[in-house]
């Protein structure tokens, strides 16, 4: 008993030493590397546009990880299920709207719906919250509110979309009494012994950096993953090409659908960057891109690649394609 | 064998920890900017800090059996390798002129959402304020607003950016640009302001910076600075606009 205390007091210590010990090396690293590499600017391009992915999605992740760990270690038993209605539609329409109390954008919403997974929510639930939250959240609304304040169009038909896609993709997987049917094999797995066997063993501040280290060994490489990929293609692919479809109602629609996958930017400030394409694009396709973007873009689908499997993805993209480019038409033809 | 079991555990808190030192130094030399707007810049910072606390505490707290499952494939080496290399050796710096120009300058995409004006809706904007005083996203959008070359003739501008080849008179003009950001370099748009400087690249080059004086002239029907004085300048900490 007392060398147990021994040795689990010696691991106290060690713990902190050792990741002081890395993050000291890797500031060392950062100061005293050569600065200045003579690399082809197609090179340096990509890396300053994957390392812009990173840093700012980064700090969202985080906020979703801490969000996702209050959830799965601090909010007591049944609390959410408790009180969340019973029945699966209104349960679905209230799980559209907790994105208002938990604002984080999409990044983050990927670890928060593990975690809400984890605490007993069903898999078409946790797509709901997923595809609802970053559009039906106080921040994505006042930004849009605040780039086009002039036409509330946009405004009501992104809130629209993001409900409908949400809530349609949410009644189409309800039907699955299989999850793993939908979810991939590792995140199933977790799903079923995280959270009983390891309540008892530790303290809950232990608890919480075991899944700390354990989410973000799942998330964090994904999101980098995303944002090379992203970088990568941003410098491949000419957006002139997009840019010059902008006039026509139809093409400019699928125009801005792929310039929001592309992109792969934050929906908490994709108005702000729609804005600068409204004197040569539809309102219609603006519409597309800002019910599109948040949902399907190529960081996102690496980031929920690792929950959901590919059959999910592939339902959720086409979905979102569907709705969000019918609703563009219909504000091009229709106001 | 022992590195690649460390780093099948560690491969997550190792990212976050590469990440977050990177974006605390940026914070700390004040070139957080090259990457994200100024508005995330705090909030960047605070997450990365008690991120990097977690990381401090995460480090060796975690017994094998929490990750046995993780594959460190090697996709997953290639990550940690890169990530380190393009955020913690490679320096920051601005996004070229190639990108510029794959974007388009000026395009009508890229400039301020406002509709054609006359000449007398541009001045007005502005009152009386003197037109040196206006930034390179000014002339910009005065020179999306209107065709009227008449306007521009004989005002003085004084400008800062990088040169960007025009492309479709690259021996005699070129663009003093910048790019725009709305959330951070990938959203980058490219504005600019021409320059009518024959054989400029005898003397310069594509991405160079430069501080910009001179007045507007119109050669072969269209506006740019004619002949401006020309000083080479470093990087400025504020690379983008916003």
């Amino acid at each position: 008993m007392g060398r147990t205390a021994t040795k689990m007091r010696n691991n106290s210590y060690k713990i902190p030493l050792a990741g002081i010990l890395l993050i000291g090396s890797l500031i060392l690293i950062r100061i005293f590397s050569k600065h200045n590499f003579d690399l082809p600017t197609k090179i340096q391009d990509f890396i300053t546009l994957s390392s812009s992915v990173i840093i700012e999605a980064l700090p969202f992740v985080l906020l979703g990880l801490a969000l996702s760990i209050v959830v799965q270690i601090w909010l007591p038993d049944n609390l959410l299920l408790r009180l969340l209605p019973k029945r699966t539609v209104p349960r679905r329409i209230v799980l559209s709207f907790l994105g208002i109390f938990l604002p984080v954008c999409e990044c983050g919403n990927v670890p928060l719906a593990r975690g809400l997974m984890i605490r007993g929510l069903t898999v078409s639930e946790s797509l709901t919250f997923l595809l609802a939250a970053p559009i039906l959240n106080p921040i994505t609304i006042i930004t849009t509110q605040q780039a086009f304040g002039s036409d509330s169009t946009i405004l009501i038909a992104r809130l629209a979309g993001g409900f409908m896609i949400a809530n349609i993709v949410g009644w189409l997987f309800n039907g699955y009494k299989k999850s793993s049917d939908l979810l991939t094999a590792d995140f199933e797995t977790s799903c079923k012994i995280d959270h009983k066997i390891t309540n008892q063993e530790h303290s809950k501040f232990k608890r919480s950096i075991e899944v700390f280290t354990k989410e973000a060994n799942v998330i964090v490489p994904a999101l980098f993953f995303g944002g090379f990929v992203a970088g990568f293609v941003q410098v491949a692919v000419p957006r002139s090409i997009l840019v010059e479809l902008g006039s026509d109602p139809v093409l400019s629609i699928f125009a801005m659908i792929a310039l929001a996958f592309i992109v792969s930017i934050c929906a908490n400030v994709d108005a702000f960057f729609a804005l600068a394409f409204a004197n040569t694009f539809t309102t219609g396709s603006l519409v597309s891109f800002l019910i599109f973007g948040p949902i399907v873009d190529i960081k996102m689908l690496s980031l929920m690649r690792t929950t959901y499997k590919r059959r999910v993805l592939v339902t959720v993209t086409l979905i979102t394609t569907l709705v969000s480019a019918c609703l563009g038409l219909a504000v091009n033809y229709a106001f | 064998m022992r590195f690649k079991s460390w780093l099948q555990n560690y491969q997550g808190i190792t990212l976050i920890a590469v990440a977050g030192v990177a974006t605390i130094w940026l914070g700390a030399t004040r070139q957080l900017g090259l990457y994200i707007h100024p508005r995330y810049n705090i909030f960047s910072l605070v997450a990365c800090g008690i991120g990097l606390l977690a990381v401090a505490w995460a480090f060796g707290s975690i017994s094998d059996k929490n990750n046995r499952k993780n594959k460190l494939s090697y996709v997953g080496l290639l990550i940690i390798a890169l990530s380190v290399f393009n955020l913690l050796i490679i320096g920051p710096t601005t996004l070229s002129s190639d990108i510029a120009n794959q974007r388009g300058v000026n395009s009508a995409a890229n400039t301020d959402v406002l509709a054609k004006l006359s000449n007398a809706d541009v001045i007005s904007p502005f009152g009386s304020t003197s037109f040196t005083q206006l930034s390179i996203k000014d002339w910009a959008s005065l020179l999306s607003q209107t065709n009227d070359n008449a306007f521009f003739v004989g005002k003085q501008a004084s400008i800062s950016g990088f040169i960007t080849k025009d492309e479709t008179d690259p021996n005699n003009r070129f663009f003093v640009s910048r790019f725009v950001v709305s959330c951070c370099a990938v959203d980058a748009r490219p504005i600019g302001v021409p320059v009518y400087f024959p054989d400029w690249q005898r003397n310069y080059e594509p991405d160079q910076w430069l501080a910009v004086e001179g007045k507007f002239e119109v050669n072969n029907d269209k506006i740019a600075l004619y002949m401006p004085k020309i000083d080479l300048i470093d990087i400025p900490r504020d690379a983008y606009v916003y």
